[in-house]
């Protein structure tokens, strides 16, 4: 694949995986285990703190993902 | 003044603000429009995304259904983090070639066709008329309860928006869209004011709805202990909530931030640099975890303390003035009204261009409504045509509100808006993946899939309630059932939505991948299919169309038609310009017309451009050696003529072999006839001799006695000499047959050598031969027959006296032992062996063409003796030799008498040259 230099093959591999990885953590079966029962933590709900704190996570790991990705964007305004 | 004056004056005022901040944006020098250029406006653009739907919508969804409104934000959520695949493959393509809309983009992929074009323009409008009257029901409706503020402060639940407001809103919004969208004479800049406000509307959105759900938390319960506490007898979760219903919700909003044509507009065509996406990549995640977040304590909140009844879209508005809190619900109101104006702002923009470049254009270009050469303004005509879009999308979206369907949840409604828009994305993932994807598939696909979709789940929602349409949809289309619409092919999904979906994007996949299976691409498919799946490995840019010629004054002509005359004058100079060249227009080359398609594209999108430029330069073909180089055709056919190469070898091969076989095989043929004449010819002479002595004898009977028997002599000699032919005409054929002689035996070959030497020696001497022995092979033993091999011997040493030296002749014998082996060198001095005649001198029949005078045998000796010396398993070869000819004979020794017995026959290891 003729892509352009820069970013490590890692780090483009990563950016691929990462919302691979975020639809299998949020979608059934495994979201289905977090609803089961009347589980809590300090009184929110486990689901909620699963979905809510999956969420955050995913968005720091994009976050961490376009910093190391972002020498390659050509920095074009027309 | 009433809350709702209050919030009317306050809409107002927000709404002139907006304009203040477009018309600075606007009017900034190009330093300061920088700053709305920044990664953080271009993210909260993006957040047009969030819109009613979210601001009043979601607080019902959670109420009614859960976390199930989580889906909503999750599925952007997932293709945001998944920036690096194809969202930024998009913008790529879309900025190298100035894409216009979702629309644009879809058909510049398949073919730059103006059919694929319209009819995802179609689609688009058709489902935007949900989303539109959403918008148009959401800010009614909160004009109603704050209205209402006083008696009725949950706003019942049943409330139909009040058509005349609803009215003067869509006015409104018609108004303030076009004096946004279409203020500008200039349609081919990208719009700064619009993104400015759609931002700043998309921080008020944000700041509300925190506010609000602060106050939910910390105004309405006492923190958030309190709400999760409530949180069991309103949203508690279920583990069927999330079933195929989640799923497939997931799936749909992540289609849509991609299909949604404001979503294609605010992302990727408004979009001023590649590196913002990086930005927007996680902070877009961000912003809708934060809203997402607020939420669940407003829905929470709201059902506990709001009294039985009250309408769950409205909780954002109720809640604060049910807590007395009139600022906040001011704010609230202001959050809904920036949702509502911003989504209707940037889709009229997006679905006006569409429907402008799309489909008005085409139909005036074919009708000749808008002429391009000499006459009409095509940028006023474009900009009315925008403007009248405007209108009618608004007005589609007022009429589907008044339709049965405005009755339903907003989230509801905004869903099957999504499930429309989702229809593109078959096509769309297949422009960016696929290069087999062409126009046909593109165009089944979308037809297949808006068809299932406007059938299932569209038109139900407008037409139910007509005695007619509820007919059909309970006993299915003249009576088959199994084309009921909420249960096609008998499935019973219970959800129309998911059945909706299922069926439609399954189909809509179907019929794209059978439509593009089904036939060949055009070229310009091809060019286009290369230049979209392959951006990223593609450095040239945009392909080259050649063949293409006007002159600069035509192309002048049309552009500031399209452009107006000063930045089609612009775009004229900077290009010479940028070549280096002098005059006031370039030259016009394939190039130059292909950057000016481009840049009339940015206008009127991809098709009509195309049509434009062609309308002017005549038919257009693509080189042969662009298709080549994007199909990639070029290794395949490197590789086929190597093939060809390789097989042609082959055959060169195997053709000089033939050649040489055949060669043979006639060299053969002719040997033979030479042979049986020779062969006639040497048995007719003593036959003649034998036949006329006899005849003498008989007939002269007075003949004397010496004489008589001289006759009788010369008889018997050439008797002898006829049964010495046959004899060795028999040899040839029993050692050519490979027949058994007599067992093996140990011979010593230097005795046999010996042997032959001396029978040879009366010819030497008659013929003047002098032969030398050197060497010296005692005791040496080969396994074979004794006459044989000293018939071998004498062969070689008669022929070379025969055809040896004349004068001075000597023959050289030598004989060693070793290694194995038993070798013997007889060479003559005689003129040698002519090339030609090496190779074939130990075949049947042949003789040496020098020695024809003096021939005596059949020309069998060599042949006799080279199959005498293979039959002892060693070799007869003629060696290459400075001074006449030269043969050796090589034979295995034996190397002690006890092997002797096992030696049965010699192997024939070496195949004959013959």
């Amino acid at each position: 694949m003729a892509e352009e230099d820069g970013p490590s093959r890692r780090a483009r591999d990563l950016a691929i995986l990462l919302p691979v990885l975020g639809t299998v953590l949020l979608v059934p079966p495994l979201v289905g285990l977090f609803a089961r029962g009347d589980a809590r933590i300090v009184g929110v709900p486990l689901v909620v703190l699963y979905l809510f704190g999956l969420w955050l996570a995913l968005i720091v790991g994009a976050l961490l993902l376009t910093r190391r990705l972002g020498g390659t964007a050509p920095d074009a305004a027309e | 003044m009433s809350l709702r004056d209050l919030a009317l004056a306050t809409a107002l005022g927000f709404a002139l603000l907006l304009f203040l901040v477009a018309f600075l944006a606007d009017r900034m020098p190009g330093e300061r429009q920088r700053w709305f250029a920044s990664p953080l406006v271009y993210t909260l653009s993006i957040s047009v995304y969030c819109t009613s739907w979210t601001f009043y919508g979601a607080v019902g969804s959670a109420t009614r259904d859960g976390l199930e409104y989580l889906t909503i934000y999750l599925g952007p959520t997932l293709v945001f983090i998944g920036f690096w695949s194809i969202l930024r493959k998009i913008l790529r393509i879309s900025r190298r070639d100035s894409i216009t809309s979702i629309a644009d983009f879809i058909s510049s992929r398949y073919g730059k066709s103006d059919t694929v074009a319209a009819i995802v323009t179609v689609l688009a409008l058709v489902a935007a008329a949900p989303y539109i009257a959403l918008q148009i029901k959401a800010i009614a409706t909160s004009f109603q309860v704050l209205g209402a503020a006083g008696e009725d402060p949950g706003g019942s639940a049943s409330m139909v928006p009040d058509t005349a407001v609803a009215l003067w809103i869509t006015v409104g919004l018609a108004l303030f869209t076009i004096l946004f969208g279409t203020r500008s004479v200039d349609i081919n800049e990208r719009n700064f004011g619009v993104v400015a406000a759609i931002a700043i509307e998309a921080l008020v959105k944000l700041v509300a709805l925190v506010a609000v759900g602060l106050l939910a938390v910390y105004g309405v319960a006492d923190g958030p202990g309190d709400v999760f506490a409530r949180m069991a007898e309103s949203v508690q979760p279920r583990p069927e909530d999330f079933g195929l219903r989640w799923v497939g919700l997931i799936l749909l909003s992540g289609a849509a931030i991609l299909c949604l044509p404001r979503q294609f507009q605010v992302t990727f065509v408004e979009n001023q640099s590649e590196r913002h996406l990086l930005t927007a990549a996680w902070l877009f995640p961000l912003y809708l975890l934060v809203l997402s977040l607020f939420i669940l304590p407003i829905a929470v909140m709201g059902q506990a303390t709001l009294p039985p009844g009250s309408n769950p879209d409205m909780t954002v508005l109720t809640m604060p003035i049910a807590a007395g809190r009139t600022d906040i619900a001011l704010l609230a109101f202001l959050g809904g009204f920036s949702s509502a104006t911003s989504m209707v702002i940037v889709s009229c923009i997006a679905l006006s261009t569409m429907i402008s470049n799309h489909i008005v254009m085409p139909l005036a270009l074919r009708s000749s409504a808008v002429r391009l050469e000499g006459g009409g303004d095509v940028q006023r005509f474009l900009l009315r045509a925008r403007r009248a879009a405007i209108c009618f999308i608004l007005l589609c979206g007022f009429l589907y509100m008044r339709t049965g369907a405005g009755g339903a949840g907003l989230a509801s409604i905004g869903l099957i808006a999504f499930a429309g828009a989702a229809q593109v994305l078959p096509a769309l993932l297949g422009a960016l993946y696929w290069e087999g994807a062409n126009r046909r598939g593109a165009v089944a696909g979308l037809i297949a899939g808006g068809a299932v979709w406007a059938y299932t789940l569209f038109l139900p929602t407008i037409l139910g309630g007509l005695d007619a349409w509820d007919a059909l949809a309970a006993a299915g289309p003249e009576g088959l059932a199994w084309l009921r619409p909420d249960a096609l092919f008998g499935m019973q999904a219970g959800d129309p939505l998911m059945h909706a979906l299922f069926w439609s994007l399954l189909l809509n996949t179907l019929a794209f991948v059978l439509g593009s299976l089904t036939r060949l691409p055009t070229p310009i498919e091809r060019l286009q299919a290369a230049l979209f799946v392959r951006v990223f490995s593609d450095r040239g840019g945009a392909g080259t169309v050649r063949g293409r010629a006007a002159s600069a004054d035509q192309l002048f002509d049309l552009a500031q038609r399209i452009m107006g005359p000063d930045r089609a004058y612009a775009i004229f100079r900077r290009y010479a310009a940028s070549r280096g060249e002098a005059t006031e227009f370039p030259s016009v080359d394939d190039a130059f017309v292909a950057h000016l398609e481009r840049r009339l594209a940015a206008s009127v999108g991809a098709a009509s451009a195309r049509a434009m430029i062609l309308s002017v330069t005549g038919s257009e073909t693509i080189s042969l050696d662009e298709l080549v180089r994007i199909a990639d055709e070029t290794a395949r056919l490197m590789e086929y003529s190597a093939e060809i190469t390789r097989k042609s070898d082959e055959v060169e091969r195997a053709a000089v072999q033939l050649r040489a076989a055949n060669e043979r095989l006639r060299s053969l043929d002719r040997q033979k006839d030479e042979f049986l004449s020779q062969v006639s010819h040497e048995l007719r002479t003593p036959m003649t001799s034998i036949r006329s002595f006899t005849e003498i004898l008989v007939g002269t009977p007075d003949l004397d006695a010496r004489e008589r028997e001289r006759f009788i002599d010369i008889i018997h000699a050439e008797s002898i000499r006829l049964t010495g032919l046959l004899d060795e005409i028999l040899d040839m054929a029993v050692i050519e047959r490979g027949e058994p002689e007599r067992p093996p035996e140990p011979v010593d070959p230097a005795a046999a050598l010996d042997q032959a030497i001396d029978a040879c020696l009366g010819l030497s001497r008659t013929a003047g031969v002098r032969i030398e022995r050197s060497g010296a092979a005692r005791a040496a033993r080969i396994m074979g027959n004794r006459s044989r091999l000293t018939q071998v011997f004498i062969n070689i040493l008669s022929n070379a006296i025969k055809y040896g030296a004349r004068e001075n002749a000597v023959i050289r014998v030598t004989e060693r032992a070793g290694e194995g082996s038993y070798v013997a060198t007889i060479t003559d001095n005689g003129p040698g062996i002519p090339p030609e005649e090496a190779r074939t001198i130990f075949d049947k029949f042949s003789r040496g063409r020098a020695g024809e005078t003096v021939a005596q045998g059949a020309g069998l000796g060599l042949a006799i003796s080279h199959a005498i010396v293979e039959r002892l398993g060693g070799t007869l070869r003629l060696e290459p030799s400075d001074t006449g000819a030269r043969f050796e004979i090589r034979l295995p020794l034996v190397a002690d008498g006890s092997v002797l017995n096992d030696v049965q026959s010699p192997k024939r290891s070496h195949s004959s040259s013959s």
